[in-house]
């Protein structure tokens, strides 16, 4: 904490953490740090090394941002709930996700935290299909067809309207950190189903269009994902979600 | 049921019980851990014992062939142990998940004072 005060001595406090989760990102995350560094120069960096086999940890460290390098592969949200977990402990007031790869572009993190600080939403998801956003993503057929049907789903449930449930470029404050650090945080992929629970904890949960790159090495994680078990996953968690849902209790305006 | 069948069938729980319990007594098996595989032993064991009574009961539920009620109670038993483990399982993954996201943290912390430390004494 004190070093990370030195580190952005230009600025009276450190307020935001911007959270890159990273598993062997050794060809992107140098140049990932750097693009955030320099669009947000008195923003707090963790990179979450989540066991990565390559140099990704030592790269990041010789950058001089905080590291946190986990003893054991933990998949996505296993990497990025350490993140919050580290972020409420440091008190910080936001929290923002950016992926170690690369697709996320640090400059639209001060978009992403506008709303938050203005105290307009609690947690705040950049979207690649936004209306008027007309950025043609490169997805395969089947994952596209998955985020069409699921937001359907959740925009149903919710009565709101969300485009793209699986980004992990977001935003979240103090309230939404301190929820997901608890135990509320899927170990797989956040999705559809984490911004249903958001909006029945009473999250105000907003999207803003983004854009978004390929990512320049490497492979997706995503890959690695079947289509059946994700169709299979997201259908049962909002299913359970849907029974548990007068049981989530509302968060509170203190915390 | 034949008497030899009943006899096979009590003996055999009968070892397998003792084994359980020498288990435990050595901890191989954690007392809770054992309470599903002690509830099966006792009721293979009784099944046969009874079983002119459990006879009618498997009548009742149209099961004329005795010893499949037998193996339907085993299965049933199995399940009941699996699904515990399934639970287990799940708690403990949820534990070392906690554990290990705890000890990036502690580490990173550490690592951090180190170097506090480094700066303020540099010999």
């Amino acid at each position: 904490m004190n070093a990370l005060k030195k580190e952005n001595s230009d600025s009276e406090i450190v307020k935001t953490l911007i959270i890159i989760p990273a598993h062997n990102e050794e060809l992107n995350i140098a140049n990932v740090i750097r693009e955030v560094r320099h669009y947000n120069p008195n923003c707090g960096i963790l990179v979450v090394n989540d066991c990565s086999t390559d140099r990704t940890g030592n790269l990041a460290r010789k950058m001089n941002v905080q590291v946190i390098d986990l003893p054991f592969n933990l998949g996505y949200g296993g990497a990025v709930q350490t993140g919050f977990k580290y972020a409420t402990e440091n008190d910080y007031a936001i929290g923002v996700l950016l992926d170690g790869d690369g697709q996320h572009d640090p400059k639209y993190v001060k978009e992403l935290i506008k709303p938050i600080e203005n105290g307009d939403s609690d947690v705040v998801i950049g979207s690649r299909f936004y209306t008027g956003n007309n950025q043609s993503f490169k997805l395969p057929f089947t994952k596209k067809i998955g985020i069409k049907l699921f937001s359907n789903i959740v925009n149903k449930i919710t009565g709101k309207k969300y485009t793209d449930p699986t980004s992990g470029f977001q935003a979240l404050n103090r309230k939404a950190l301190m929820f997901f650090s608890r135990d509320n945080y899927p170990s797989d992929y956040p999705d559809a189903d984490t911004i249903a629970l958001l909006n029945f904890a009473g999250f105000r949960v907003l999207e803003i269009p983004v854009v978004m790159r390929e990512r320049k090495f490497g492979t997706s994680m995503h890959n690695s994902l079947s289509i059946i078990y994700y169709i299979y996953k997201m259908f049962l968690s909002l299913f359970i979600l849907m029974l548990r849902k007068k049981t989530i209790k509302k968060v509170k305006n203190e915390y | 049921m034949s008497i030899k069948l009943k006899i096979v069938i009590v003996l055999i729980t009968f070892s397998i019980l003792l084994i359980l319990i020498n288990f435990i007594k050595r901890k191989y098996i954690k007392e809770e851990y054992a309470v599903f595989w002690i509830l099966i032993g006792i009721i293979l064991i009784i099944v046969p014992i009874f079983s002119n009574y459990i006879d009618k009961l498997a009548q009742m539920l149209g099961i004329f062939y005795e010893p499949a009620f037998i193996f339907l109670l085993s299965i049933l038993g199995i399940l009941l142990i699996l699904f515990h483990y399934s639970i287990v399982i799940s708690k403990l993954t949820e534990q070392n998940k906690i554990l290990a996201q705890d000890l990036g943290v502690l580490k990173n912390k550490l690592q951090q004072l180190e170097d506090d430390e480094k700066k303020k004494n540099p010999s």
